[in-house]
């Protein structure tokens, strides 16, 4: 086995005849930071809830620290863990929501004080102690949750959408406190969310699922660059989906055109297509990736026609007709570009599809 | 990036799920919960239905029992009375509730908030209170027989307002409570578009409010189909299925039959049920958008309408309890019209004397003390416990039984099962203890529901919370989710306690010597022809009940005050 | 039985209350149909010769008490009957519920009032008679005459003016019912009732009740016992209290010791008082017959000499068929389907 902390093997959930988690397997290394990432339905709660012993798999076995914690109750656990909705207790003080743990592993009064009073500066909210949960704003609530999920010093931090509740703007600061403390504290940390930025901005390391499978695990760099299936391309970031049909190993068909590309086919399906030419696949380009300037070092040229343009703020985001395609397809362009190319709706273009860029699907 | 691999030849263990002591704790409520319901209520049930088809000396003998019932045309009368009475009932209380309701919750009108107080007076009084009081105003005597234009009271009539009188808080209730679901922004809607207030509320208010009708006539239907004090006093000779298993239990000692009426009664009650269970779950999938809650606007013509429109309401409900008050104080009927205390000196009458009185405070409180701890924690494990589906539906189940057994049945079913020898619990027999449980059971459902719902509205993550902070689920549920539940268990602990008060059918056949209660009394004492000290006792019953509700008010604005400040105060 | 197991550990409790009374003094637990404001003074007489034991009466109208005794049947909670009607207790002494003793002083009962087993089952006290309640008051403003037989009350004048208990629950009411049957024949008896019922307000579950309602003047005339008329016309109700020529219907207030009573010996104490001649004075009080012969005295508002007025009930007769006519007079009269012209 393996040195990791977590460590997840074959697990299965179903519900009735529903499988809400087919064949997991995942390990996760001590002090990582891990977001379980997909749509709704996708099982990540599921997971995490089985992580927790919350809700029991049906099949499989989860290791953690080298025990086998996978029919254990929730109590046996060693984990902390924060919801979406807080789930602070209404009729305690913040103090006691946080010393709710400690109280009961009879450490000593002025210990506890002492613990509390740290994890109130911890969270920013010194003073907030004598106030009732109702009292704060649901930002600083969440905080007062995380500081009761980590006072017992858990060696697992599990966060069930923690940010989902509030505002953009709360979101935004809470996910840069949350990931420091997470580094400071260096506890392994799984949070559940269905925000890809979140999850980009926040995770060492992004499990993507759907359909109660994990299609992709990786750095987010790796997620959001090398997106393993059309899913995870189609789910993190925003892609254009074009149909093409492969020629042969470095190039495909689009429209009338043949395109260059450097990278293989994703998955598997790089064997079986190259060695049957001309398989109808999916050819996908980001946004931000197709380019209007170049310097002469374009290897995909296309004539475009700009349909539409929409304004928003740094860039402008186009939706243009590709001379032969009858998909529409959006670019990004920097306000730079527009002006100095005088890029509005009905001007033609000429752009460049980068080889290195392009991402090939099975159909 | 780690991409977990599985070993080889790797075998998939079947769960072995571990008991923690929580679990442990947990199946084991589960457990007694279920045998509790079981024992007070599925069994004695069990043991009414056999007793339906066995000869008096315990043979099997089939439907005998019933057929001999349907060769009887005056029991089977009664079938058709019971119905004629609950259908005119429902059809007069739903109507002026609606109106009551809707003139509480819809409009601004003069002294709302008195007449909201005043609506619920007829709950704190056991039924037969009104019984009697009609018997002051147009019975041979009564200062009010011209209205009668020379039809007797005794009959039909007195029945269906005694009940109608009764049931109406119910009603008021549960039509105010739907009346105040309804999104604002619907009636905004309809006035934009210049709907006539008469269309709005056919096509807005009706609708919205179709099932908080629905379930408030199933209600009153069951109430009044099983409800036994009314038709006794005031019935005369007009029978009905309630009464007809008192007499042949208590006056021909048939015990057979009595279980023969008490099976057939079961009917109605379960069909009621049904619907309101199917009603129920039509109205949660509505709830389910976040409305605006309506805010009456002051408006001259409708607010004194309705007020108008309310004013006999309010003179029907002070003028029977105040004439029950004022007939327990005269001193002789309708010779000496002095007033004295005499009626309320209950130990020179049939019917337990003051010891009853405080028996049946003894009962109440008990009742409300160990049904609220017993039902509320059912509910928690219904609600709060994860995983254990079957036994927690079998618990869910169990409770909701209750609603659909009559007091009276349920009563009749407890001689059967605990006065059997053979039971190790026939001790209970005759003890305060057996008045305590069967009034539990009786009222259990809608206890369970209240707590239910409560119970919902707390986030249910807050025992994965403690279970994660390694603290015991039982010491949550005690510095957590009873705290935070207080308003409800107060709610439910002061119905338990008016309703025990109150209760007569579902005790009527337990009571002993040591254990003669009020409520009885009050029947008894009007069966014996004392009227005047029966009114005398009933009015001593709901003045108790006002003042345990007016206690209950503020004790519960202290406690709000102390364990809620939470809920008071928002950032 | 199947819920023994599952529920002999909760019986620690119920057997824990029963513990609990039984450390007290000697208590007998007596059933009684008396009246109610009778008790205190009967069980303050029966206390003076027997300071330590403790009387817990149970009193119900005749039918509650009869009914409960039944049901009770198979696990008995009374020690003694101490006043209930002698019919029901036939019924009980047939179902083997009763244990027989001959209290001290038996003999000088007179033979009507007692079982004629050698070792009696039951014991008669005193004699509950019928009568008519007629509200003087009432009947002047509806212009009604007194009436003075059973059979005037079927006349016309008297429609929707009588009110009498139903046999089913009260005994009074199953006395009216017998007495007639028995004076009249079974087949007169039956055509009076039917000619009666024509006029019949209503049927009240109470024997007392039709006596109080005709008081208060709900309606004039109430068919019900004597005792109460006169206890009622003491306490100023514009009642007179009629006795029909015919003859009077009557019961016995009788008592027994109940099978399988914890304490015999306090049991035969109190049957031994029950016979006595204190007693029999104490019942004198109320009822103008009483089982002892020579301590009656006249009481008021009674007829001179009511034991020539009582008919020559057959208890015998009444209990055999107690369920047969309580049955055919359900039959007939207890339905409102049946339209009252």
């Amino acid at each position: 086995m393996n040195h990791a902390y977590l460590s997840i093997r074959q697990l299965y959930k179903n519900f009735g005849d529903f499988v809400a988690l087919k064949d997991i397997s995942l390990d996760i290394q001590e002090g990582e930071f891990v977001c379980f990432l997909g749509p709704s339905g996708c099982g990540k709660t599921t997971l995490l809830r089985a992580i927790a012993g919350l809700d029991l798999q049906s099949e499989g076995e989860i290791f953690q620290g080298g025990k086998n914690i996978s029919w254990l109750p929730p109590e046996k656990r060693d984990f902390g863990i924060v919801f979406q909705s807080y789930a602070l207790f209404p009729n305690l003080t913040v103090a006691e929501n946080i010393a709710y743990g400690l109280r009961n592993q009879r450490t000593r009064r002025a210990d506890i004080k002492n613990r509390v009073d740290e994890l109130l500066n911890v969270i920013g909210l010194p003073d907030s102690g004598r106030k009732f949960p109702t009292q704060l704003s649901g930002g600083q609530q969440q905080r007062v949750a995380l500081a009761r999920a980590i006072a017992t010093k858990p060696g697992l931090l599990l966060l069930d959408e923690p940010l989902s509740a509030l505002d953009a703007r709360v979101r935004l600061h809470l996910r840069q406190e949350i990931k420091e403390l997470q580094r400071k504290l260096g506890v392994t940390t799984i949070m559940v969310t269905h925000d890809q930025e979140e999850a980009l901005s926040m995770a060492d390391k992004i499990v993507v699922m759907n359909h109660g499978v994990i299609e992709q695990i990786g750095t987010p760099e790796e997620i959001y660059a090398k997106p393993a299936t059309e899913f995870v391309a189609s789910f993190v970031g925003t892609m254009n989906f074009l149909p093409a049909a492969r020629l042969d190993d470095d190039q495909v068909q689009l429209g009338k055109r043949t395109l260059s590309c450097c990278p293989p086919l994703h998955d598997e399906a790089a064997e079986t297509t190259a060695a049957n030419p001309s398989t109808v696949i999916k050819v996908a380009i980001r946004p931000e990736d197709i380019r209007v300037r170049y310097n002469g070092d374009a290897t995909n040229v296309i004539p475009a026609d700009v349909q539409q343009i929409e304004f928003l703020g740094s860039f402008v985001r186009t939706e243009l007709l590709l001379d032969g395609v009858n998909e529409p397809v959006v670019a990004d362009f920097s306000m730079n570009d527009v002006r100095d190319l005088d890029i509005r709706v009905g001007a033609q273009l000429k752009l460049d599809l980068p080889e290195n860029r392009l991402h090939l699907f099975e159909h | 990036m780690a991409i977990a691999l599985s070993p080889p030849g790797f075998l998939v263990k079947k769960r072995q799920r571990q008991l923690g002591t929580d679990r442990a704790l947990q199946v084991l409520g589960l457990l007694i919960g279920i045998a509790f319901l079981v024992v007070t209520t599925v069994l004695p049930l069990y043991a009414i239905l056999s007793k339906s088809v066995e000869n008096k000396a315990g043979d099997f003998v089939g439907l005998t029992n019933y057929l001999e019932y349907i060769d009887n045309p005056s029991l089977i009368n009664s079938i058709t009375n019971s119905l004629t009475i609950a259908a005119l009932t429902t059809v007069v209380v739903i109507s002026l509730a609606l109106l009551t309701a809707y003139a509480l919750s819809r409009t601004c009108m003069p002294f709302k908030n008195v007449i909201r107080v005043l609506m619920m007076g007829p709950i704190f009084a056991p039924s037969l209170l009104p019984a009697i009081s009609l018997v002051y105003l147009f019975g041979n005597q009564g200062v009010l027989k011209s209205w009668m234009f020379g039809e007797s009271v005794y009959g039909p009539i007195g029945i269906v307002i005694s009940l109608s009188f009764w049931c109406f808080p119910h009603a008021v209730m549960i039509i105010m409570t739907a009346l105040s679901n309804t999104d604002a922004r619907l009636y905004e809607s309809a006035r934009a578009m210049r709907t006539s207030p008469i269309r709005t509320f056919f096509t807005v208010t009706l609708p919205s409010i179709k099932y908080g009708l629905i379930s408030a006539g199933f209600v009153v239907f069951t109430l009044t189909i099983t409800d036994f004090g009314a038709p006794k006093v005031i019935g005369g000779q007009y029978n009905v299925l309630a009464t007809d298993i008192y007499k042949q239990v208590i006056g021909q000692q048939n015990f057979q039959m009595g279980a023969v009426v008490s099976v057939i009664l079961l009917f109605p009650a379960i069909l009621a049920f049904a619907v309101d269970r199917w009603v129920q779950r039509k109205q949660v999938s509505l709830l389910t958008a976040r409305a605006e809650p309506l805010q009456p606007k002051p408006n001259k013509t409708k607010d004194w309408t309705m007020f108008v429109l309310c004013l006999p309401v309010v003179a029907t409900i002070i003028g029977v309890l105040g004439m029950a008050v004022y007939a327990s104080l005269v001193t002789f009927w309708p010779y000496n019209l002095e007033l004295s205390f005499n009626n309320y000196q209950f130990d020179l009458m049939d019917g337990g004397g003051w010891e009853a009185y405080y028996n049946s405070l003894y009962m109440a409180g008990y009742t409300a003390l160990f049904g609220t701890a017993i039902i509320f924690t059912n509910a928690y494990l219904v609600e709060k416990v994860k995983g254990m589906e079957v036994l927690r539906t079998m618990l869910h189940l169990g409770a909701m039984i209750p609603l659909a057994v009559p007091g009276l049945v349920l009563g009749l079913a407890y001689i059967f099962f605990f006065n059997d020898p053979n039971n190790p619990l026939n001790n209970l027999y005759g003890t305060l203890a057996i008045l305590v449980i069967c009034t539990i059971a009786h009222y259990y459902t809608v206890c369970h529901l209240t707590a239910v719902t409560a119970l919902k509205q707390i986030d249910p993550e807050f025992e994965a919370v403690s279970a994660s902070l390694k603290v015991p689920f039982y010491v949550t549920f005690w510095r957590v989710t009873l705290p935070v539940c207080m308003p409800a268990l107060l709610d439910i602990a002061i119905y338990l306690f008016v309703n025990a008060l109150n209760t007569v059918s579902a005790v009527v056949f337990l009571y002993s010597s040591n254990t003669m209660l009020a409520s009885v009394a009050v029947l008894n004492m009007d069966d014996a022809g004392d009227i005047a000290p029966a009114a005398a006792m009933g009015v001593l019953l709901m003045l108790t009940c006002i003042g345990v509700r007016v206690l209950h008010w503020g004790l519960s604005h202290l406690l709000l005050n102390r364990t809620q400040r939470w809920r008071n105060t928002r950032a | 039985m199947t819920f023994k197991k599952l529920l002999a550990g909760l019986t620690a409790a119920g057997a824990m209350t029963v513990a609990g009374s039984a450390l007290a003094a000697t208590e007998l637990t007596v059933y009684t149909a008396f009246e109610a404001e009778d008790l205190k003074r009967y069980a303050k007489e029966f206390n003076k010769q027997y300071p330590d034991i403790k009387i817990n009466w149970v009193r119900d109208s005749t039918g509650i008490v009869t009914a409960k005794l039944l049901a009770e049947k198979e696990n008995p909670q009374a020690d003694v009957i101490w006043g209930l009607a002698a019919t029901s207790l036939l019924v009980m002494k047939n179902e083997g519920m009763l244990t027989p003793y001959a209290p001290k002083g038996v003999e000088a009962l007179s033979p009507k009032f007692r079982d004629n087993d050698k070792t009696p089952s039951w014991i008669g006290l005193d004699a509950w008679i019928a009568g008519i309640c007629f509200n003087t008051i009432e009947a002047k403003k509806h212009n009604l005459p007194k009436p003075t037989s059973w059979e005037d009350l079927t006349k016309s004048v008297y429609q929707g003016h009588i009110i009498m208990p139903n046999p089913n629950s009260s005994g009074t009411g199953f006395l009216d019912v017998a007495s007639w049957l028995q004076m009249f024949g079974e087949e007169k008896g039956w055509d009076y009732m039917d000619r009666l019922h024509n006029n019949i307000a209503r049927y009240t579950h109470s024997g007392s009740k039709p006596c109080k309602l005709a008081a208060a003047g709900e309606a004039p005339i109430g068919i019900s016992f004597a005792y109460k008329g006169a206890k009622l016309k003491k306490k100023g109700a514009p009642l007179d209290v009629v006795f029909p020529k015919e003859g009077l219907g009557w019961d016995m207030e009788a008592a027994a010791i109940v099978k399988g009573t914890d304490d015999m010996a306090a049991a035969k104490k109190l049957m031994d008082f029950a016979a006595s001649r204190k007693a029999n004075e104490m019942y004198n009080v109320g009822y103008a017959v009483v089982a002892m012969p020579g301590v009656a005295k006249p009481v008021q508002y009674y007829p001179e000499n009511p034991e020539a007025m009582m008919i020559d009930n057959d208890f015998a007769w009444s209990a055999a068929n107690r369920s047969a006519i309580l049955k055919e007079w359900q039959g007939r009269y207890d339905s409102k389907s049946d339209p009252k012209k």
